[in-house]
This record gives C-alpha cells, structure tokens and sequence, in this order.
C-alpha cells in the first residue's frame, strides 16, 4: 500500500488513487469542483492545488492539481503550503468575478458546494470592479430550473449527462469566459436522469424545479432514510418534507445500489404524496354524513371480518407496493390461503418462477453496481429504460468503461439501442424464441429447433450466433428480462440461458441475471406469499359464485391487475363489503365501501424487498397526510378487533419492528430482515436522531409558520429511533439510519464524501440493506432440457391487415402508478397513444398524430376508444403498442392478439410528416 | 433539409476524414459558405447529416470565431486588432469602418452589405494594419484605401489591392 | 551585418508563384527524400535530426530529433502513428510559417514525408487556419503533384514505406496551434486542450502516438539531409543550430521575414537587417518571440535571439516574431491590447486563464481610462504570476510573460496611468511613415495571399 506525506505524517493510500482522493480518504479537508468519483479528474478548476516536493531535501515544492497527480508511494505534499493555499483562494476568487453572488434567492443556497468552497478556502473580500457578464437563462421543462449566471465551468455536467449518462441534447457551447452549458434550444431535457444535474453541479445553474415551487432551504428540511418507490430497483433516497409537505427528494448514496444516482422518475413522483387526491380520512359508502372516524369504522369493519370469516367469504388483496409487514398482517388476518399477493396472475408465476430459479441456482441476481462492469448482456424483451431505469445508467456504464457487447430485443429502439452490437426489435414471443435459439446454440445443438427460428425475421439466426457466442467467451455475462411484457416465455428463456451459461462453463463464468420489477416490493410480498395464495383469477371466480363476499384491499389498484375491468366491476360490485386501504383515489377507491387512508412509504416505515433480493428499511419522514395511518397499524387494529385466533400477539405489535420480528419468525426466507436497521426503540446515548439538521432555524416551533410557540406536539413515533426535531445525537449513528450527509464544512451533497470508507467506496459501516438470497454452490443445476416456450394465444379472425399484437409500452414517465400523480411528472407523460409501424398506419388509413375512434377485437370482446396515432418505424408491423399502467388502456391484458378497427376519426391534425 | 447535390458534395468531402465527427468542421465551414451562415436549420442539417448530436455540433460552431451562427452581411470585414496591427493603427481603422458603415464591431450594416468582426493576429504583422474581406487580405490600412476597398467612395474602384 | 546564403527561403521570392515541382526539383528538391528512403532506415535520420540540435521552431523550442525517439516502435507498438504540421499560426507578430506554406509548399512537404519516415507515421495532416485558404489549395495541388511523382502514395520509391498526407482548413481560434488542442479540433471535438501525460508521442490523434511539428522546424529537415548535422549545427551564431525565420514587425523601417542565422542581436535586427526605426521614433522595447513572450528593454539590444540566450535571460525566443515597440507607444497600451487576445482566444476550460485573465484586462482597460487605483501594478503581477504557472495549458503562461515582463521593466508607465488618471499617450498612436522604397533582404513579398 503506497505511503502518501501529507504536511509531515505519513499516510497509508489505496493502490491506483490520485493525490485528490487520497486526501479525502484519509477524511483531510481540500477543496475542489470538476473532480467527481464517478466523473473522474479533468483539472479544469485548478481548486485542488497542493504544493508537491520531490524529496525530503526539496524545500521549494511547486504547485500540482491534486486530482491529476497519481498518489505514488512516497509522495510528499502539503496541502497547509501559504501558496498552495492562497493560489486555492485566488481560484475562488476568479470564478467569483463572474458568479453573481445572488445567494439569498438561489435555491442552492445553503447546499451549495460552491459556498462551502468559499469558506473553506478563506476567500471573503471582492477586489473585482467590473462588470460580471449575463447569460440567458433556457427552460429545460418541469424538472431543471436553469440559472447560467452562477455557473463556475466546472464542466460536470456535461460529463455527467453526456459522457456518464449518455444524453445528448444537453451541450456546451462558446469559449473564454462565454462558456455555456445549456440546450441547442429550450426544452425539456431528454434524458431520464437529468435531475442528477442538481446534485451533480456544484452551484445552482441546475436546480430542482419542483422543490422550487414549495422552497425550503436544505437546514430547514426534514428527511429520513427511504426507498423509492417508483420501481423495483430500491434506490436508497433522502425524501424531505417541511410544514406537513414533501418537498423534494435526493439521492441517499449506497454504493451497492444507486451510488449517487436517481432517475427522474425516482426524484420528481414524490409530489403525488402531496397530491389534493389524497384519501385524508376513513370513509363509508353508506355515510349518513356523519363524519367517520378510525375508532368507529375499525370497529364496524372488525365485525364485518368476523362475521365473514367465520362464513368462510373472507379474502385479502395484498400489494407490491405495500411494505412486508403491511402485507404480512392482512395476511394473517386472512390466511395464507385467502390472501392474494396482489400482482396480475401472469406477473406472479413470473416472479415465483424467478424467486425458485434464484434460490435453486449459482447464478447471482445483478446489483446495479454488478450491472456497471458486466462484460457481456443480453437484454430479452424489456424495455430497461423505462422499467428499471438505473439499470439502464448501470448498462450504459459497463457499455462505456468495461467494452460490454449488448443485445438488446425489445419492441424498439431505444435510449440503450446506440450502446448495443445487436438491437433486434420483437415482440415477446419472438424475444422469447430468440432466447430459446440462445439456448439451444449455447447447449451445442448447432441448429436451433424449426420452430424456434421460423418464428423470427429473417437474419436473426446470425443474431443468435453471435450473441450466443459473445456469451460464451464473456466472464461475467448479464440476462436481463422484464415483467412487464408479462410473458412467462421471456422470463423462462432468460433464466435458461443464465443457467446454460452455468452448466457450460463448468464454474468458471460468474453469470447474472436480472429482473426488471415495476414495484418496490415486488419480490417480497412474492417471498411473503410463497405461492400458496388464491390466483387472481380464481379469487374473481369465487367472488361471482359468492363464495367470497368481504375483501380487503390493501394498497393496490385491481384495475392495473385485471384484463377484463367489466368483469373486475361486475365482481366488486357483487362484494358484500369492499375494504380499501389506500393513498389516492383509484378505480378500485371508487367502488369500496369503506375506504381507509393509509400513510405513503415516506409517511411511514417498513420492510421492502428490491429487485436484486435486497431487503432494505424504510423510514417515516413525515407525518401522514389528515387522518392516514400506517397500513399495517390499521391491520393490526382489524386483526385484534376481530379477534382473528392467535391474534393475541398482535396486541404486543406497537411498533414497526415487532412486527418485522413476527413476519421474520414466521417465514424462513426472510428472517433476516430484523437484521437490516435497528428497531425503531434503538437510542444512541439515550438519544434519537434528528430528522432536523442542527442547522435548522425553525428551533423550537418547526410545524408552526405563524407562530414561534409549539402548540403542535409532533406525533408519537414508536417506528423508527428518528426525532422530530433538531434535538438529539448529534453524532454518526449506523448507516441505515443517516438522515442526511452533513458534516461540518460541507453542507452539498459532497458531504458524503465524509461518509465513505473511501471516496465513491462503501460508506463506512457498510451499505445499509442485505441481500436476502445468495447464489448457492449449485454449479450444475438442471438442465431444463425441454425449454418451453410460452406464447401468446392464437391469431383471432378477422381482417388480416388489421390482425395486431397489443403490447405494453413502458414509458418512463407515466406507465408507474404513483409517480404519475406528480404534476411535474404528469407534464411530462405523453397522451395515451397507440404506437403502429408507418407501414401499417397506412393499411390502417392512419396517419401520425391523428386521433381516431378505434375498435379492438379480443376473443369475444369488443372495446372502444379514442387515442392518438403515433409511429415508430423500428416497431415490428404486426404490432400495436399501447402504454402500459395508462387507466385509458388498462382494459386489456399484454401482450394479445386482437383485430384493430378504424371507426371514425375524432379530429384530423395536419400531419407533420409525409407519410410515404 | 440538404439537396442531393448537397449531399453529393458532402460525400466527397466527408471521405477525406478518418471519422464523421473529424469531418464536422469543415462540413460546418461549407455550409456556411454556401447559405452564408449558419441558421439553426443549417446546424439540424448538419447534425442530421453527420448523425451528431446538434448540440455537439453547436459546440463546435460557437467556439471557432469563424462560424457564424448569427446572420452575416454580404462582405464579412474581419479586421486585425492584435499588437502589431494596433500599433500601427488598426483602431483608427476600426473607428473609421464603424462610422462609415454606422455599425459597430460584430455588427451588420443596415443595408446588409457589411459585417464587421475582430480577427486575430493574420500573420501579416510587417503590412499592419491589415484586414481580410470576403477571402481577400488586404494590408497597410488607410482610411482612405478601406473605403477604396469597400467601395464606399463615391467614384471608388473595388476589389483588393494587389501592388 | 551577417550575411547568409538563403536556405529556407532559397525558393522563395517576393512575388513570385511558388516554384511548381519541376521546378523545385531542379533546384535540387526532392533529392532529400531519395537519399533518406534510398539509403537510410528510419532511425538513422532520426538520429541525423537529433545530432542537428534542431529545435522546435513552434514556440517550445523542444528538441525536434528528441520528441521523435518518443514515438513507440516495434511490432508492438500501437498503429498507425500520426504527423502533423502544424501550421495554425496566430501568434500575433509571428507571419513565418504563412511565407513557407505559401512560397514553398513542396519543401513543406518533403519535411513531411522525412519527419513521417523518421517516425514511420503512414499518415499526415497539415493544420492550417482559415486564413490559409489559399495556402491550403497551393498545399493541395502540390500534394498531388508529389502524389504523381510518387513521392507520396504506396512504396514510396520503392522504400516500403506508404504515406499518405491530408489538409486541414480550420475555423479560427488560437487555441487550435496548441498541440493538444489541435489533436481534439482535428477529430471534431471542442479544441480543448488535453491533458498530459499522456503525451501526444504516445497517446495523441486518434488515441496514437503523434508528432506534431511546426511548419518551420519541418522545413529545416530537407536540408538537414542534404546537408548534414554538422552544416546546420554551424549555421547558428550561438549556441542554436541553423537559420531562423525572424519576423519583424511594429515600428521598424523596413518590417518583414528575414531568414538569418539563429543568434543573431537583437540590435543587428533591428537596426541593421530592418533598417532601424521609423523617422522620429526611439527603440522602447521589444518582443522577441510573439506575444507570448517577454519585453526587452533597450538594455537588452544586445542579446542573441536564439533559444539558449533567451532563455539565460530568463525570457523564450518562442516563434521569432520580432515586436519592435517605440516611444510613443504606451507600455499599458500593449498589455491591453495582448491581454485582450490572450482572454479571448482563451478555450475557457481552466478558471485561471478563463477568468483571471479577463480579470487583467479588465484591470488594464480601467488603467487606460483613467479608473486607475493605487495598488492595481501589484495587483496585476500577483494575480498574473498566480495565473500564468497554473494554468491548464500553456497559453496562460504565454500571458504571464508580456504582462510580468511590462510590470517589471516599466513600472513607471503603470504609475504615470494611475497618477495622472488615465493614459498619457496619444492613442492611437500616430503612424510615422514607413521606410518603404529602401531594397533590404526583406524576404515579406506583398501578394495578397
Ligand atoms: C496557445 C498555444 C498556441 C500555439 N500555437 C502554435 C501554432 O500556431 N503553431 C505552432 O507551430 N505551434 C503552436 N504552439 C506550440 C505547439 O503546441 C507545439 O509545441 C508545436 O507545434 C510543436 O512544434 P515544434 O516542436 O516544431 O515547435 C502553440 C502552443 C500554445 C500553448
Ligand atoms: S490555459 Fe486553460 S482556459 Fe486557457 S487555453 Fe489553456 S486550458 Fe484553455
Ligand atoms: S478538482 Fe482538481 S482541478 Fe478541479
């Protein structure tokens, strides 16, 4: 380990570290701009100069960019040096020259690395006297607010968007002191992870829209560790409220999972936890006008569960977005046999199949920070981007830095297809037979089945081949499927192609797979259930023969489940009670009986369990919305008022994790899920840990804007060991439970630096969750040798040109249930739509942009509606694209053959294109 | 939207580069020779043309000094105002443009003959002051040569000076 | 007055068209690039250049035979390997490289194909700023003429040895002559300079190793084989080899390219070759490389210009172009004025040279107009002595040089300007004629190229 003399002691640096970063680790204060640790050293801001010796004789040193240097063995430098430190201090001063010094109204203030960098430096007095240049300022759309003026040139954020993450309609332009980061023109920016921008440039020119229209300062925002809830991936992330309102979210750095990232998705749909559609207090359909409130409707709904569960109608809808221990308390109130996890029947047996395959197999289920160095990864019909975002920055980086050969084959081109060496635009089917070719090539049968390949285009026998080969030769090869084509036939041939790598390589590959999941707990209400609950199916079919007549729904839309909305209406409807815990208002709301609101995950604390199998704890960071409650609260309430046999444990259940420890006890897979936080009594020095930064200036009355006394009592909180105040440990307590990075000095987000073991490392104390399942020492496996594949029911009658496939589009911005709620996310949602090849927009008549009144044919049924007419000439022709989890298009279940009618046109737009 | 034609000459030129992206300054340098600068359309074509990000290629073209992104007169005056040519009075040179054209430096005459833009060091420091018009250099400055030049004297011949 | 026989610009005549290669060859062109692929391997004209003590006439004054040894060869070694000419010029007071583009294009290129021999580069770019249109079209035509004498293409002479050489017209901006810069402009990316290491010799074009040279130092290399190492070596009066192009400009008689052997004084250039300065006028002060290097008071007349001797006095003989300033111009004058250039032609990638320079001009402007303070002389030499070492790239330290040289050799025109509130000059400052009629070894012809 090379030895580094920094102002005379010596320090131990890791191998391969620059002289920067071997400061910072070693937790010495230097200042700097361009250097970022997943952005690397460019030395444009000079900030990090020390002063360099050659020898122990070499009195003289000369000045270095720190970041520049490699921190060799032997190394002697002094950051302390008068000149080093007044040439650091003269660099402030320069960009100052130009930074307008407005930071009273600029919403960085307060976080603001260049303000820390300031201080730190020493630099207080302007000898400037001239005037400072202006630049205009660009909407960027309803994320980014964009305030060139301030900007320092630090060039991070084109590093970040362009040659990080990808993007490419963020640039910079013009030289000298006339540099501009900004747009070829105003608009929105395109990329999905532009709001990194604000965390990425160290002033304000990138700043966050929406926090901007509620602004908080940061020292006076109240925040707590979460997840994200916005898909399966399990970002950690820093939602902070203030007065009763989320106002923003940040990343929460685990260098395991996002690392410093979130996608736009991830940062902008908190708002719908604001949102005037939240259900605020316990309501009955047959309300006489009386006000409900929680006592009295427990205690009328304890007697309608009782009553029906002695009946025998009893029966739970649990959800994937609802903690594990939500989930697990309406599943004993039900039963194992009665409680239906929630998911769409296909999504299910998708994501019980995966769970098997993970636990039977030596392949590992991908982190993201696996994802960033994979060599080889094939993609089969998914659209990353959009349903597991950061897996998509985590691909773009192994396509970048580690050379990662890609195959992608999804319906079409997208933000990953530049990356890719085969791109192969099919509709699940065919993904899924070309992951059976896959297969069979890798298992050595040279020509892959007749019926595998007539099914697809032509030339894509070559594919095959040479991805089979790539895959072959590759030493840590990447299967990524998706659950939102919700065709079991793509999941299956991704787990056999992962499996056949296993079996070929005789242990030398360290294969991964992965699944993409909409939802945040996808994975652990799956674990929870086991695969012992009612399919939703067979639930439907009990509660129209009546022998279901009572359901809790707990967290969940059952319209986003269905394929048949009459059919689902029609069932709800002959419910004798409905029992709907839930956040918004939804379909599913709407025909309830009692509607109880229950607290969003940033409202509340629990279990959820990520897409990689990573248990993580999540924690209140408010209180809830009016009158909502914890859903599990309100469970447990129903379950002891019901007096449910063996409920008697449920009376001890007063905090969170008591009954993290019961669902821990009571289900083998996931006893290890006390172990991932401390219990919510846990106390350092007697003490909790503020959810206020001690910098906050709200002191003693935080939830009063008009008044300084404290009338309002912050609510009891028996959860978590967070206070909701400014008072408590003030030191560092476990990683799980830091509510923000701060440290003295640095109040940006570059305080996590402070945090790390070593910079862009684990934090010290370990990445907070755990991972629930490890690969086994299984290096065989079976070798499934009759790989089914699965495919979509047959071809319906009718006109043939107008026979078309549905499939589900994901879209970032508008497929996820929540986060469409968010205003600044719904903006940027686009209109439902139906997405045609041009060729067959013009045997349909259609033309782009054109509204048209459509029919849709499937098996017997008939649906109509009104959607635009968008087209993408890398779709398949025999495809129809619909946008998934939109309520317009929720009627139909993907992917599925149906005849597409034109009936009439609703308002023709002048094309904008010549159609040819 | 490029011509065929256009293309065609593109080609040609793309040809000589290594990558498209080497080729993209001078792609640039002919489209504003031949639509006079280069209009935001123009950037999309190119951008279009050589698949690049416009915002990529936006970089390039407002970092040269000798792409136009903004409307430019018929005649573009590029007039030397480094050291040798200062001392030997380029900037009474300059006065003098700006009054006889009733513009200032980096502006465009209001009949738009004439865009006036301050050039570095043209190699040419032993004839200072000097200036390029259009593709021609010309030297040793007079305030009476430059409306010669620029055929702004009333019975002035036009066209550079070649002694 | 020293007197030499032309080597450089033996072809070249004011006036005249450039010789085409008929005529080049009869004047003896070519026979350099027979003799080398004909009798030498690359190494042993690798070694001849370094035994030539030729220096990089670019700015630098690196070793030109050095920075070719660092060209990684065998096998193994990454390919191909580039060359470039660069022929950016626009260093203010430097109009050298524009006469040998422009007057002898094919002794251009024949150092191209030498230098690329020497350092087995297939390829071959000259970068040539815009202005040089004209130059590059010369440079185009006479390529195809070395094409169709097969001196350029595949197996040149017979040799084994392909090259293939291309021009590059580029669109303005200083920055671009920076080796580095010119690197990242030639590949269609910002003109940022690149960081070092990796040095160009290793990882420069294209992620290959790359020569870049000066249009100058490529020229020499013809007669370097022609002649030999010990010839060129004697050329120079001191300690330097060969002959320099001296490009003399500001308020001489007689300003233009005189082609003299390297270490001449600045006295015998300025006074002798250039006729002395212009009627009325007193010799204040010097620029002898450019603008980026630094003032030479008259005390100063009689030291060499050449790299050694300048480099003694603590200053660079950078490109030789000759800035001969007079009395009635004002010393704050200039630094404004090449200040302004450095600010603007600055590529804004680092904070010193981005900001702190506009910072200078914006001290000097309001020297210049009156707005003056006590305090602002040291002011300037602290921050530009902060900025000029610290920097990016080199261009900030071309900064630091004229305006620390100005600070430190004329400090009483930075207190004239704050005491008397503002500048005593007249500005502009009038223009005495110039000594023209008089026939001297001017070598500047007057085409408008
Ligand atoms: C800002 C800047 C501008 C430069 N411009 C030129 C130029 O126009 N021509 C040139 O030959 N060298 C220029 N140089 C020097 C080159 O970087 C490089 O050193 C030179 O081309 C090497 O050639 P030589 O060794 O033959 O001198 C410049 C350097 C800097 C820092
Ligand atoms: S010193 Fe810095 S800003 Fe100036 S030209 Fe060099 S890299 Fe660019
Ligand atoms: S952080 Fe080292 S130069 Fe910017």
């Amino acid at each position: 380990m090379p030895k580094v003399t920094i102002d005379n002691k010596t320090y131990d640096v890791a191998e391969g570290r620059n002289l920067l970063e071997a400061i910072l680790d070693n937790k010495l204060e230097l200042p700097y701009f361009c250097w970022h640790p997943e952005l690397g050293s460019v030395g444009s801001c000079r900030l990090c100069a020390v002063k360099q010796y050659r020898d122990e004789d070499d009195k003289q040193g000369r000045l270095v960019t720190s970041c520049m240097m490699p921190a060799t063995d032997g190394a002697r430098i002094s950051i302390a040096d008068p000149e080093a430190a007044e040439f650091r201090r003269s660099v402030i001063e320069w960009l100052m020259i130009n930074h307008p010094h407005d930071c009273p109204v600029c919403d960085e203030g307060g976080e603001c690395h260049l303000q820390d960098m300031t201080v730190m430096t020493g630099h207080a007095h302007r000898r400037y006297r001239g005037r400072k240049r202006t630049f205009t300022n660009q909407n960027l759309g309803p994320f980014i607010h964009h305030e060139m003026n301030r900007c320092i040139q630090c060039y991070r954020c084109v590093r970040f968007y362009r040659e990080y993450a990808g993007g490419e309609d963020l640039g910079v332009f013009a030289s000298k002191n006339h540099v501009y980061f900004g747009r070829f023109e105003e608009g929105a920016l395109e990329l999905p992870f532009a709001g990194n921008l604000v965390e990425v440039c160290p002033t304000g020119v990138f700043t966050d829209k929406t926090l901007h229209r509620h602004f908080t300062r940061k020292w006076d925002l109240q925040s707590a560790p979460s997840i994200c809830t916005h898909c399966g991936l399990g970002c950690n992330t820093l939602p902070a409220s203030r007065y009763g309102t989320l106002r923003r979210v940040t990343s929460r750095y685990n260098s395991e999972v996002n690392g410093y990232w979130l996608c736009d998705r991830g940062r902008f749909g908190y708002e719908y936890v604001n949102g005037n559609d939240r259900l605020l207090a316990p309501a009955s359909r047959t309300d006489d006008g009386a006000p409900d409130d929680w006592e009295t409707s427990t205690a009328a709904i304890a007697g309608i569960l009782s009553e029906a569960r002695a009946n025998g109608t009893l029966a739970a809808v649990g959800s994937p977005r609802a903690s594990l221990e939500s989930n697990f308390v309406l599943r004993e109130i039900v039963g194992a046999e009665r409680f239906n996890p929630g998911l769409a029947d296909e999504e299910r047996r998708i994501v019980t199949r995966f769970l098997e395959f993970l636990e039977s197999t030596s392949v590992r289920c991908a982190s993201l920070r696996d994802a960033n160095s994979v060599d080889v990864a094939l993609v089969l019909g998914a659209d990353v981007t959009s349903e597991a975002p950061l897996l998509d920055l985590a691909m773009t980086q192994a396509c970048r830095n580690a050379g990662c050969r890609l195959t992608l084959t999804s319906l079409r081109r997208g933000r990953l297809s530049k990356f890719a060496a085969d791109d192969l635009h099919l509709d699940p089917d065919q993904a899924a037979r070309f992951g059976a070719a896959i297969v069979a090539t890798l298992r050595g049968t040279p020509e892959p089945p007749e019926a595998l390949r007539d099914s697809l285009p032509p030339g894509t026998h070559d594919r095959v081949r040479d991805t089979a080969a790539a895959l072959s030769a590759a030493r840590r090869p990447l299967v990524i499927a998706g659950t939102s084509a919700r065709h079991r036939g793509v999941l299956e041939a991704a787990i056999q192609v992962a499996q056949a790598l296993v079996s070929t390589s005789g242990g030398s590959k360290e294969p991964l797979v992965s699944l993409a999941l909409p939802e945040p707990n996808t994975l652990g209400v799956t674990m929870l259930d086991a695969g012992e609950g009612p399919s939703l199916e067979n639930l439907l079919s009990a509660i129209e023969s009546g022998k279901v007549s009572t359901l809790i729904v707990c967290e969940n839309d059952l319209f986003r489940r269905s394929g048949n909305p009459e059919r689902l209406a029609n069932a709800l409807a002959k419910l004798e009670t409905l029992i709907v815990l839930d956040q918004l208002e939804t379909s599913t709301v709407e025909g309830a009986d009692w509607t109880l609101p229950v607290a969003a995950a940033a409202e509340s604390s629990g279990t959820f369990v990520s897409s990689e199998g990573r248990a993580q704890r999540y924690f209140q960071v408010k209180a809830a919305a009016g009158e909502a409650r914890t859903s599990w609260r309100v469970l447990r309430d129903l379950l002891v008022d019901s007096q449910q046999e063996g409920s008697e444990a449920a009376l001890e259940w007063t905090a969170t994790h008591h009954v993290t420890a019961a669902l821990a006890a009571a289900h083998s897979s996931l006893r290890q899920v006390v172990e991932i936080a401390p219990p919510g009594d846990f106390r350092l020095l007697q003490q909790r840990i503020p959810r206020l930064s001690i910098r906050s200036s709200g002191r003693n009355a935080m939830p009063d804007m008009t008044d300084v006394r404290q009338h309002v009592q912050p609510p009891e909180d028996t959860d978590t060991p967070f206070a909701f105040s400014m008072e408590g440990y003030q030191g560092r307590g476990p990683t799980s439970l830091l509510p923000r990075y701060w440290s003295p000095g640095w109040n940006s987000s570059e305080a996590v630096n402070r945090f790390q073991i070593e910079v862009g490392g684990p934090l010290h104390g370990g990445d907070p969750g755990l991972r629930l399942i490890e690969p086994g020492d299984i290096r065989t496996g079976s070798d499934g040798a009759g790989l089914q594949t699965v495919s979509v029911a047959a071809v319906p009658t009718g006109k043939l040109e107008a026979v078309l496939m549905l499939c589900g589009i994901s879209e970032v911005f508008g497929s996820e249930e929540t986060s469409r709620r968010a205003p600044a996310v719904a903006e940027s949602m686009p209109p439902a739509y139906m997405l045609l090849n041009p060729d067959t927009a013009v045997s349909l008549g259609v033309v782009e942009d054109g509204r048209y009144d459509l029919r849709f044919g499937i098996d017997e049924e008939m649906r109509e509606l009104s959607l635009t007419v968008r087209i993408d000439e890398t779709l398949p022709i025999h495809v129809a694209g619909l946008p998934a989890g939109y309520p317009e298009t929720a009627w139909w279940q993907a992917p599925c053959w149906a005849t597409v009618e034109i009936t009439g046109q609703v308002e023709q737009r002048e094309p904008e294109k010549e159609q040819p | 939207m490029l011509t065929p034609e256009e293309r065609v000459e593109l080609d040609e030129m793309r040809s000589h580069y290594p990558t498209v992206r080497a080729a993209s300054v001078s792609v640039l340098k002919w489209l504003q020779k031949h639509r006079g600068y280069l209009s935001d359309e123009s950037m999309r074509d190119a951008a279009d043309y050589l698949g690049l990000p416009v915002a990529e290629l936006d970089g390039l073209a407002t970092f040269y000094n000798l792409l136009f992104r903004q409307p430019v007169g018929e005649r573009v005056i590029c007039l030397c105002d480094s050291i040798s040519c200062w001392m030997c009075g380029s900037d009474r040179i300059r006065r003098h443009i700006e009054n006889r054209l009733a513009i200032r430096m980096g502006e465009t005459s209001a009949d738009g003959r004439f865009t006036l833009v301050p050039v570095v060091c043209l190699g040419n420091c032993d004839h200072a002051p000097s200036m390029i018009v259009g593709d021609e250099l010309f030297h040793d400055l007079t305030p009476e040569k430059v409306d010669q030049i620029l055929g702004l004297e009333d019975t002035g011949s036009h066209g550079g000076d070649h002694d | 007055m020293t007197e030499i026989t032309p080597v450089l610009t033996a072809n070249i005549e004011p006036g005249r068209e450039p010789l085409d290669r008929d005529g080049y060859e009869q004047a003896g062109g070519y026979a350099a690039v027979r003799k080398a692929l004909g009798e030498m391997s690359p190494d042993q004209l690798l070694e001849l250049v370094k035994e030539s003590n030729l220096r990089g006439r670019g700015g630098a004054g690196f070793p030109t035979g050095m920075k070719w040894g660092f060209v990684p060869q065998g096998p193994d070694s990454p390919t191909p390997k580039y060359l470039i000419a660069n022929g950016d010029e626009m260093e203010p007071g430097t109009f050298k490289d524009r006469m040998l583009i422009h007057g002898d294009p094919h002794q251009l290129i024949e150092g191209i194909i030498l230098s690329a021999y020497a350092v087995r580069a297939p390829v071959g770019y000259i970068f040539l700023r815009p202005e040089y249109q004209r130059g590059a079209d010369l440079l185009r035509h006479a390529i195809a003429e070395a094409e169709a004498a097969g001196y350029i293409g595949k197996n040149i002479l017979g040799s084994g040895f392909d090259f293939e050489l291309h021009t590059h017209v580029s669109a303005g901006r200083y920055i671009c002559g920076e080796e580095t810069a010119l690197m990242n402009a030639l590949e269609g990316r910002r003109p940022n300079p690149r960081s070092r290491p990796p040095y160009p010799a290793i990882s420069g074009l294209f992620g290959k190793p790359t020569i870049v040279q000066n249009i100058e130092t490529l020229s020499c290399v013809p007669h370097i084989v022609n002649n030999g190492a010990k010839w060129f070596r004697r050329l120079g009066l001191g300690e330097d080899a060969g002959t320099k192009l001296y490009c003399v400009s500001g308020k001489v008689r007689r300003p233009g390219v005189y082609e003299l052997p390297i270490g001449v004084t600045l006295r015998e250039l300025v006074f002798e070759h250039c006729g002395g300065m212009r009627d009325g006028l007193e010799f204040k002060a010097a620029i002898p490389g450019g603008a980026a290097t630094m003032l030479m008071s008259p005390e100063e007349l009689d030291t060499r210009l050449d790299f050694t001797s300048l480099d003694k006095a603590k200053n660079r003989l950078g490109t030789a172009g000759v800035i001969v300033i007079d009395d009635r111009t004002c010393i704050v004058g200039i630094s404004l004025n090449l200040q302004s250039f450095f600010a603007r032609e600055s590529c804004g990638w680092c904070t010193p040279c981005r900001e702190g320079i506009s910072w200078i001009v914006d001290v000097l402007r309001d020297l210049e107009e009156g707005r003056g303070e006590p305090g602002d002389a040291e002011l300037l030499l602290r921050e530009m002595k902060m900025i000029g070492p610290n920097a990016f790239c080199a261009l900030a330290m071309g900064a630091e040089g004229p305006m620390v040289s100005a600070l430190e050799k004329y400090p009483e025109e930075f207190e004239t300007h704050i005491s008397s509130g503002g500048c005593p000059y007249e500005h502009p400052p009038a223009l005495p004629p110039n000594g023209s009629g008089e026939q001297g070894r001017n070598l500047t012809p007057r085409a408008a190229w």
